[in-house]
């Protein structure tokens, strides 16, 4: 049997190669072939360009290129496959830890944040990028991949953005301002205009469009455009709520005192509602010397001292301490407070004589312990409520006292 | 001769079985395997062996072997353990839609 020599070999390779066959396996395999085929077919009286030109064209139907393609094809339906059922496992598996994770968030229960983490990862990294790979292979126009790729884009950052707002990390809201503008500005113009243009798609277009504008407007709604305006309503709440507890206690004071009529009793209470005047004009004297310190004499309403103090400590230091020259880290107090302290002991004394010991346990002025940088100190009752506090937090201190003051009033009432 | 679009279906099966049959086959001898078997009704083109046996080699059905055959290398195929538990049921669903067509199309009569 003839055998080919080697530049017969090399110059079927380099045919191979320049008919488009890259892989170099397939090169060998095709080489192989094709020297085998034209070794059976040579006779001595034919030459070997001859057989070799009648044999190539056996091996394709328009080019030798076309093996190559469908070498590529199955090799890619391969990790295809794999794809597809990576990315079905990993929305399973998106689904059930997200089922699970919020029910876990709405009971209050452990695990909820692992299970929201894990779901929305796996979402926004596995998921979406590989419904991008493969939907976007399937898809011969270039709009429609278009489209795709902003859609996953957008699902990938509204996912991050909502993880991130409520695990209550920093940019959240900048990602979901990113992923609604996307939508709103990049998604739906290109899905509307493309989609109009064909008549077949023309209404559907239009009501998914429709449907996309009123989910996107919905979620617009749920934006918080003012951070802070959930502390607002909680301070506003908690001022109010003080307001209200006081003005019943004060009420259903008065009303006690007017229904009595023995007048043994009559002196006794008497005395009470002047002690409890006084110390609760104390407190207020306090109170609105805070607020014209703050306000340098103007009127502002409490809430909006609220509103514009909310969260400031120093103002709150420089009120109540004064900082020491010696040890700038050490606040002397000022004289508000020990003034207060003493009218508040002077009042726990005159209901202890006059009527219970147990008013320590209403009106403490036992300092306490306190959680400094340094570690845990022993701090007096000054210090604890009023030393390193922010505004809302010393109003409400001063709000607390008085309240106290009344209920230990309306317990005493004869 | 049989049309493409017949063998192409059956493809993947006569390359499990014929190697599961033999310890190693080349390309070539393959389909001069097929055409000796079949009496040259069934011929195995190049263009759709060559993928399907890359792409039965990278699902790790098939397994290759090199050697030197004068001025070239030959690339000599084997099948391995999870190849020939594929081309066992390769067969027999093949075998099943025989069965199958067999009814479907009358070539038998229905008894049943």
């Amino acid at each position: 049997m003839y055998v080919l020599d080697k530049s017969q070999v090399d110059y079927i390779l380099n045919d191979i190669r320049r008919n488009g066959i890259e892989t170099e396996e397939l090169q060998l395999n095709l080489l192989d072939h094709i020297c085998c085929v034209v070794e059976n077919e040579m006779s001595p009286d034919t030459s070997f360009e001859a057989v070799y030109a009648n044999v190539l064209p056996r091996f394709f139907k328009h080019q030798l290129r076309e093996i190559q393609e469908e070498t590529n094809l199955l090799l890619t339906f391969k990790n295809y496959y794999a794809m597809k059922k990576v990315m079905i496992n990993s929305g399973l598996f998106t689904a059930v830890t997200f089922v699970v994770g919020t029910l876990l968030k709405i009971g209050h229960l452990p695990g909820s944040a692992i299970l929201l983490i894990l779901a929305i990862a796996s979402m926004s990294f596995v998921f979406l990028p590989l419904f991008f790979l493969l939907k976007s292979k399937e898809e011969k126009v270039k709009s429609a991949k278009v489209i795709l790729g902003t859609g996953v884009v957008f699902g990938i950052l509204f996912c991050l953005s909502t993880l991130f707002k409520v695990m209550h990390w920093p940019y959240g809201d900048l990602m979901w301002f990113f992923a609604l503008g996307i939508l709103f500005f990049v998604f739906l113009p290109i899905f509307y205009f493309t989609g109009i243009r064909k008549p077949e798609t023309k209404m559907n277009t239009i009501l998914a469009s429709i449907m996309i504008l009123t989910v996107g407007g919905l979620l617009f709604t749920l934006t918080n455009l003012r951070s802070n305006l959930n502390k607002e309503s909680a301070i506003s709440a908690a001022n109010l709520y003080y307001a209200k507890c006081l003005d019943r206690t004060k009420l259903s004071n008065t009303s006690k005192y007017e229904q009595q009529n023995i007048d043994s009793f009559q002196l006794k209470n008497d005395a009470l509602k002047h002690e409890v005047e006084t110390i609760i004009s104390t407190i207020n004297g306090v109170k609105n010397g805070f607020y014209a310190y703050l306000t340098e004499g103007k009127k502002i309403s409490e809430l909006e001292l609220c509103n514009r103090f909310n969260g400031d400590f120093e103002s709150v230091a420089a009120y109540f301490f004064k900082q020491s020259k010696m040890n700038p880290e050490e606040d002397k107090l000022k004289s508000h407070l020990p003034i207060l302290k003493a009218a508040l002991e002077k009042f726990k004394e005159f209901v202890g004589s006059n009527y219970t010991k147990d008013v320590a346990s209403i009106l403490d002025l036992e300092g306490g312990r306190r959680l400094y940088k340094t570690g845990v100190k022993n701090v007096s009752w000054e210090y604890l409520y009023f030393n390193a506090v922010p505004f809302e937090v010393a109003v409400r201190n001063l709000n607390q006292l008085e309240l106290s003051v009344r209920i230990i009033e309306s317990s005493c009432i004869q | 001769m049989y049309s493409s679009e017949l063998i192409k279906g059956t493809l993947k099966t006569i390359i499990l079985k014929l190697l599961s049959d033999s310890d190693e086959m080349y390309g070539y001898e393959l389909t001069q395997r097929v055409k000796e078997l079949t009496g040259g009704k069934i011929q195995l083109t190049e263009g759709a062996l060559y993928p399907t046996l890359h792409a039965l080699e990278a699902q790790g059905v098939l397994s290759t072997n090199v050697v030197n055959v004068g001025n070239r290398i030959r690339k000599y195929y084997s099948i391995t353990p999870t190849g020939k538990q594929l081309a066992n049921d390769k067969v027999n669903e093949y075998a099943d839609f025989i069965q199958t067509m067999t009814f479907l199309l009358g070539l038998k009569p229905n008894l049943g």
